[in-house]
């Protein structure tokens, strides 16, 4: 008897493990054509597991502003990734962001009393790109849907009147500069205390256009010199010349040969076979593989190009909405990396704007970050690719990658340091080589430009009023 | 030879004319009621006006001037009755310090700003601007509240709030 049940129980385990092993075979996409998966189409309809990205690492890295700076009546300061006291006052703000984005109190006021703000004892946050307000309220982690939907992008918190016991958080809106302010309940002290800590260089040094007056003509005794340039009030400027360290970029993906492990990963997270795609090598040492309705061409310079040949063939992102499609893409990147460099941390950034909530078909572009400061990628054409301007670019359409490339390179110290020009002497810079035509400056911000391979230099770039970026090399 | 002796005494008089404002755009002091000979060279921004209060010890000048003018910064002094060039301290690549007049050339972007340093109460500015034997002066006061003024106002908003903390 004792026997029989044994055996009863051992052939119930099995028809379990059998089930349980066919189930992950026929769900299991890679083991079947694209395409050709009638259970992963179902997946894909029903959208089991759909949405539940598992992304808190991403979604943390998107979360976080790209600069802070620090105002306390005499004294400001402006921190960026990485640092003790970039992550602490990013914390805190990114908090205060959340709370005050979820409010229902919130009331519009005038430019003056942003500006006021931004003089005051305050943080002002500036992310990379616009965001849709409710959509980023999700990437900081809230739940709420009902939110205001605005294109948001800055926020000043602002330790507000000594009578009153709320925070302020203002809200601006990139499209159209109008602003919100929302009272938000939090330890006031706290924030006093962060504030003056951190506030800890002169005013002088970094100047808001605003209080330079250089977003506006003279309103007392009008003007007798053409103001050829004008500058967004709350446009940092640094006035003195600081000495920067400089960065040298290193191929991970080719060095005389391709690294075999590294193209194995590669091949692997576009879901190719390893050992069975078909391959030919250009004359430039290029290698293309062609599988699954797709090429994966690899270059020497580091460059990797993804391209599906049928636009409903690419690689399937697993989400059937908007922001479920984004964070698969920042996560299909750093999941390659982290595969491919586990002890390389990825200094990249989302730099395309985040605004139309709804399409699953977009196109998404990062860049590199080193010490904090935005890498210029600019790759010229050449016979066997086209010109290349961001880190990794990303096409998707109706929630598939149908496109992907990505300039694969690691930015590390190089052990020399020169003198930046001040913002001022950029923009002289610029403006001797070209017109802006009344467009004015919406953003001037330090990056790094490629000097002499493999070093970059740190140099300036501007964004302007029409959505033009200028690099001042 | 009188057309001849006219040419040379107007030759004269010309360089001479150029060569003291070229002179004098390099000179350590300008004279309290030097106006200049130009009023299109340098607009500035901040301060907005002719006088200006503030409780912070370092303030920025900014203007917009014609490409190419050289822009210099002057205080009064009172005893002297004279404004004099103000300098300040930069530090190169190689650590090393030099001191260096508040005086630069504007660029393509005719953009200028310059940090200055307060002293406590009055400070009488003046902004020189020269190019090609034009230049324009632009005075303005900036009024620096001493420590004891503010440590009086901070004691009043105490009190003011100690009052209100009662009412309510």
């Amino acid at each position: 008897m004792k026997k029989e049940n044994v055996k009863t129980y051992a052939l119930v385990l099995l028809i379990i493990c059998s089930i349980g092993l066919t189930g992950k075979i026929w769900f299991e996409e890679k083991l079947w054509p694209e395409g050709y998966n009638f259970f992963s189409v179902i997946k894909d309809k029903f959208s089991f597991g759909g949405g539940e990205f598992v992304s808190s690492l991403t979604k943390e890295t998107i979360s976080f502003p790209n600069t802070v700076i620090v105002n306390n009546v005499e004294k400001r300061s402006i921190y960026t990734d990485p640092g003790e006291a970039y992550t602490t006052i990013a914390t805190d703000a990114k908090s205060l962001i959340r709370l005050a984005l979820e409010s229902t109190s919130l009331t519009p006021v005038d430019a003056g009393e942003w500006s006021m703000a931004i003089k005051s004892r305050s943080i002002h946050v500036t992310y990379p790109v616009a965001y849709d307000s409710r959509l980023f309220l999700n990437i900081l982690g809230s739940y709420k849907t009902d939110g205001i939907s605005i294109p948001v992008k800055e926020f000043i918190i602002s330790s507000g009147d000594s009578v009153s016991s709320n925070v302020n958080v203002y809200i601006r809106n990139h499209d159209t500069s109008e602003v919100l302010k929302a009272p938000v309940k939090w330890d006031k002290k706290s924030l006093d205390d962060l504030i003056v800590m951190y506030a800890a260089d002169s005013i002088g040094d970094l100047s808001y256009s605003a209080e330079l007056n250089f977003d506006k003509t003279n309103d007392v005794d009008g003007t007798n010199v053409e103001q050829k340039v004008f500058i967004e009030p709350t446009v940092p400027i640094q006035l003195n010349r600081k000495l920067t360290n400089m960065v040298r970029s290193v191929n991970p993906l080719y060095d005389h040969e391709f690294d075999s492990d590294v193209v194995s990963h590669i091949l692997k997270q576009f879901e190719y076979n390893t050992s069975g795609a078909k391959k030919y090598t250009e004359r430039d040492n290029s290698v293309v593989y062609v599988e699954n309705y797709s090429t994966l061409k690899l270059h020497p310079n580091g460059l990797v190009e993804y391209k599906a040949i049928d636009r409903s063939k690419g690689i399937s992102l697993g989400s059937t909405d908007f922001y479920g499609n984004l964070l698969a893409c920042v996560d299909f990147v750093n999941l390659m990396w982290q595969d491919i460099f586990p002890d390389q941390p990825l200094n990249i950034n989302i730099s395309s704007d985040v605004i139309d909530a709804k399409s699953k078909s977009f196109t998404l572009t990062m860049e590199y970050f080193a010490d904090g400061i935005q890498v210029v990628t600019d790759i010229p054409q050449t016979g066997t690719h086209g010109r290349i301007g961001h880190g990794v670019e990303i096409e998707v359409y109706e929630g598939r990658i149908v496109s992907y490339k990505q300039h694969f390179a690691i930015f590390e110290p190089a052990g020399i340091s020169s003198n930046s020009v001040s913002a001022i002497d950029a923009l002289d810079e610029l403006l001797s080589r070209q017109d802006l035509n009344d467009q004015s400056i919406e953003e001037l911000y330090p990056v790094y430009v490629s000097s002499q391979a493999p070093y970059y230099l740190s140099s300036w770039a501007v964004k302007t009023s029409t959505g033009q970026s200028i690099i001042i090399d | 030879m009188k057309r001849l002796f006219a040419l040379l005494i107007s030759i004269f008089v010309i360089v001479t004319c150029v060569c003291s404002v070229n002179v004098f755009a390099a000179e350590e002091t300008v004279a309290v009621d030097y106006v200049g000979n130009s009023e299109s060279l340098i607009d500035v921004k901040n301060p907005e006006g002719p006088s200006h209060t503030t409780s912070v010890k370092t303030f920025v000048i900014s203007a917009i001037a014609v490409e190419g003018a050289t822009v210099t910064v002057y205080s009064l002094n009172t005893e002297t009755n004279l404004y004099e060039k103000l300098y300040t301290e930069v530090v190169d690549e190689n650590n090393v310090t030099t001191v260096v007049p508040l005086e630069s050339v504007v660029g393509a972007s005719g953009l200028y700003a310059q940090q200055i340093n307060l002293k406590e109460g009055m400070n009488n500015i003046l902004v020189y601007a020269s190019k090609d034997g034009m230049d324009e002066t632009v005075r303005f006061d900036i009024n620096l509240l001493s420590e004891s003024f503010l440590d009086k106002i901070k004691a009043f908003t105490v009190e003011i709030k100690t009052e209100l903390g009662n009412i309510f």
